[in-house]
């Protein structure tokens, strides 16, 4: 996805949504800090240097650990917009419906947890996979939710 | 013979030859025959869902006292306007069938057929047959219509034949006594009370042995309905081996919604299931207890192709799914429709979410007290509730003595209201879901997500070359964190054996590195395998770090018949064994030094067995593969086997499982895998494998997904 237009289809989301009674001149949750270039994992497929044909003819580096999950840090500092109860959820996976809105694949959690007034740092465990995932504030007075799509590969998330 | 029949009998043969095809198979639904002239609907009985199949049958009679024969597949009524027995195929195209001896003084509207033989009752007349293996050789044939008995006293408006036992039984519609009749005889024993009376005009058997019985119409009572008609109510009247009744209780339970009628006549194949091969019927799939399956009368609803929640419709169930499987391991996804996007908090508002595919009536419930019913007055968060198409924002009040921890919650969503926890409907969707409630300031989190599993693949010829088939152990595994003020205080592990590609009998575990045994709360942890109950959750108690062994062997434990579990392509069985480990801690325990989900899940060799050449004999629990770089337990014989045959673990560079070329005997994935077929080498299906092994550095990171595998290689 091409992040300056994912960026831009947040905010207008964001304004759309509306409620909550934030101050959208000030503090709008989609200004984050513009996160690191994303590193994200060589996804082409390696067709020419099939060498061998079994597998116990293969040499890897020393120190390989083939292990195909990594640390997440996610840091959410919304209290510039709100300070009420509110509850973070990602998703891996979604749909983005023909309004734009976004639903989750709810089946597809990978994390959930209040916000303490409006903030939330912390490292989870996530798999080596492709695709961006969703994130979801919902506050307990019904209001739409704030919505942001992460980029995997990204070691921090800021929101 | 008078000269005005003769015609009509004319017309009757040419009616049998031309028109009446049998039915092709013995269908599922059952057939209502009402008013005339007579109509036929076809009744779904598990939804109550009910279709004209047929108004213009050739006739302007009625035909009542109808009955399915399984022998010709047609099926057989009496005309009651023109007092004679009719017959009709798949077609519904009335054509007489010939008989000498019907009596003339009354008619019949009670009548099934059993065994090639149509039998029909009349209270205060009498219990008459009429054998129809003639009409296989000659459609025409007249057939003589036998009286076995003047008995019959029992006020009955259908009876039917129990598949099971041959036996007759009809419901009194005076006293709602259920009634056998010993069809040589015609002779009644009395039963039991079912607990329901009224004008049962239509009674079916399934081949399992369930009596459903509907009533034709409203019973009032100065004014007020006091018994509703169209009601299908089904009672057990299932048989054990030795031809026993199975259960003492013969109350019927209201089972759906069914059509009012009158001059109501039922048939049906009583040697089929109620349900299709091909269902149109959506099941939940919570766990039994919360009355899932159809045995249970458990909630199911007829697909509309209207009526859903979520973005992807619904696909069609042979029965409610329980552990090992769940709705969404079968077709598509549907289970996406109901979103939990706050904390559920006992006491305090939480937030659901529903996504409907057109207005519609939401009820649902949540297992408050966890005592795996729906059952307590407060379970019942949302009744009727009236959605609209798209996202729905709900609110409900978590119960204020609700028991934290693991429950489950069942979402309806109908055009009909009134439903509850259970029962048919004829429209819309059931939903089962899993939820944690949970105390203040808790946070979960999934591995790799609330509802996937990554795979574990493991080789089990360690230290010896491995083949690479990557299958000897598949196990595809779940992990949810629950953590309270930032500290693990729960952990949920979700497994499903996937694979077994091995001659070598092995055990699976499951091990918190860094974790002491003692920061277990034993009395909070406990195993369950297919969702029972295990007597021990499986903690090595003579081992210092906290460990748990799921199974000492899972050949034992898959219960398979083919040479290998699920690596062979042409011998394919289900999964069959599941487990879910739940791991608390004491309060104060110290469980900062607990690694990274899914810790270290292993297998060992199970005790008492054979395991290879070359090492000690029966190595068992002594015997170990992990995943690359992982240390083994306490309990690995490192003197014995470590550094054996080609592998070159060494405690100095923190290298373990891995070959002097780094080649691991285990793998783990991030998704559900497909494996390589038993003796396939990875590399032959999953020919990036190389460049993602050889260079190390994030090369070809998805060369285990399913496009990027020799499908014909993996299972």
């Amino acid at each position: 996805m091409n992040k300056s237009i994912m960026i831009l289809t947040l905010c207008g989301l964001l304004t759309a949504c509306g409620g909550g009674g934030g101050d959208e001149g000030e503090a709008s949750p989609a200004s984050a800090p513009a996160p690191a270039p994303a590193s994200t994992p060589d996804t082409s497929t390696d067709n020419t240097s099939n060498t061998v044909t079994s597998t116990g003819d293969l040499a890897a580096p020393a120190g390989f650990d083939y292990h195909p999950a990594a640390t997440q840090t996610v840091q959410v500092d919304i209290s510039g917009y709100s300070t009420d109860r509110a509850y973070l959820s990602i998703y891996s996976q979604y749909h983005q419906l023909s309004d734009g809105d976004y639903l989750p694949v709810y089946d597809s959690r990978i994390l959930s947890s209040p916000l303490a007034a409006g903030e939330l740092t912390l490292d989870f465990t996530m798999v080596t996979d492709e695709g961006p995932v969703l994130a979801e504030i919902w506050f307990y007075d019904g209001s739409a939710p704030l919505v942001q799509v992460f980029e995997r590969g990204e070691s921090v998330w800021y929101w | 013979m008078n000269k005005l029949t003769l015609p009509a009998f004319v017309m009757a043969v040419w009616s049998v030859h031309a028109n009446a095809t049998p039915f092709d198979t013995c269908p599922s639904k059952a057939y209502l025959f009402q008013s005339a002239p007579v109509k036929v609907y076809g009744v779904n009985l598990v939804t109550g869902a009910t279709t004209l199949l047929e108004d213009d049958t050739g006739t302007t009679a009625n035909v009542n006292g109808v009955g399915f024969n399984f022998t010709d597949r047609y099926i057989y009524g009496y005309d009651t306007t023109n007092k004679k027995i009719v017959r009709m195929g798949k077609n519904f195209q009335v054509a007489d069938v010939n008989t000498s001896d019907l009596p003339t003084d009354h008619t019949f509207y009670v009548g099934d057929v059993y065994d090639h033989t149509y039998y029909l009752y009349r209270t205060n007349k009498g219990l008459f047959k009429i054998d129809l293996s003639p009409l296989d050789s000659d459609a025409s044939a007249v057939l003589p219509v036998v009286k076995i008995s003047s008995r019959a006293t029992v006020s009955l408006t259908d009876m039917a034949f129990h598949p099971g036992n041959g036996k007759l039984y009809g419901i009194d519609n005076n006293s709602g006594f259920l009634y056998e009749f010993d069809p040589t005889s015609g002779q009644e024993t009395y039963i039991a009370d079912t607990g329901q009376k009224g004008t049962f005009g239509a009674g079916y058997f399934d081949v399992n042995g369930y009596y459903y019985v509907s009533r034709n119409n409203d019973v009032s009572s100065g004014g007020v309905v006091i018994r509703e008609g169209g009601k299908i109510y089904r009672v057990n009247m299932s048989l054990d081996e030795s031809g026993d009744f199975v259960e003492s209780d013969f109350t019927a339970v209201e089972f759906a919604d069914g059509p009012m009628s009158n001059q109501n006549d039922g048939a049906r194949c009583a040697n089929a299931p109620v349900i299709d091969e091909d269902s149109n019927i959506d099941f939940g799939d919570a766990p039994d207890s919360y009355k899932t399956t159809l045995a249970s009368n458990g909630p199911r609803h007829q697909l509309d192709e209207l009526t859903w929640l979520g973005l992807n419709g619904v696909d069609g169930d042979s029965d409610g799914a329980v552990s090992p499987d769940s709705d969404d391991l079968t077709g598509i996804d549907d289970e996406d429709g109901i979103g939990f996007v706050t904390a559920v908090e006992p006491g305090l508002d939480t937030l659901v979410t529903a996504y409907a595919s057109t207005t519609g009536y939401l009820s649902g419930w949540i297992d408050w007290d966890g005592d795996g019913e729906f059952d307590e007055p407060g379970d019942k968060v949302f009744e009727d509730q009236l959605l609209q198409a798209g996202q729905n924002v709900l609110f409900f009040e978590a119960d204020l003595n609700a028991v934290a921890g693991d429950t489950w919650s069942r979402f309806r969503f109908s055009q009909q209201t009134g439903l509850d926890a259970d029962g048919g409907s004829t429209s819309g969707e059931v939903e089962d879901h899993g939820l944690t409630i949970t105390a203040a300031n808790t946070r979960q989190e999934h591995f790799p997500s609330s509802t996937g599993f990554v795979t574990l693949a493991y080789e089990d010829n360690y230290p010896y070359t491995a083949d690479y088939d990557m299958n000897d152990v598949v196990m595809f595994l779940r992990v949810t964190e629950t953590l309270k003020d930032d500290v693990v205080a729960k952990i949920k592990v979700t497994g499903q054996l996937a694979a077994l590609g091995a001659s070598y009998h092995n055990g699976f575990a499951i091990r918190l590195p860094n974790v002491a045994r003692t920061a277990v709360n034993t009395q909070l942890t406990y195993l369950k395998v297919n969702g029972q109950l295990q007597s021990d959750s499986g903690m090595e108690t003579d081992m210092q770090e906290a460990s748990f062994v799921i199974s000492n062997d899972l050949n034992e434990a898959a219960d398979f018949s083919c040479q290998y579990f699920r690596t062979l392509e042409n011998c394919r069985e289900d999964i069959s064994y599941e487990f879910e480990l739940t791991i608390s801690f004491n309060p104060d325990a110290d469980v900062s030094g607990l690694p990274d989900m899914p810790y270290d899940p292993f297998i060992f060799a199970t005790p008492d067995k054979y395991h290879g050449e070359g090492m000690p004999e029966h190595p068992g629990r002594s015997w170990e593969v992990h995943l690359a770089d992982q240390a083994p337990t306490e309990k690995f014989d490192k003197v014995n086997i470590m550094g054996l045959g080609v592998d070159d673990s060494n405690d100095a560079t923190g290298k373990y499982f891995k070959t002097s070329n780094n080649l691991p005997w285990a793998l783990m994935l991030p998704e559900q895998w497909e494996w390589p077929k038993e003796r396939v080498d990875l590399l032959k299906a999953y020919p990036d494998f190389e460049g993602y092994a050889t260079e190390g550095d994030g090369t070809n990171a998805l060369w285990y997904k399913s496009d990027n595998a020799v499908s014909a290689e993996t299972y």
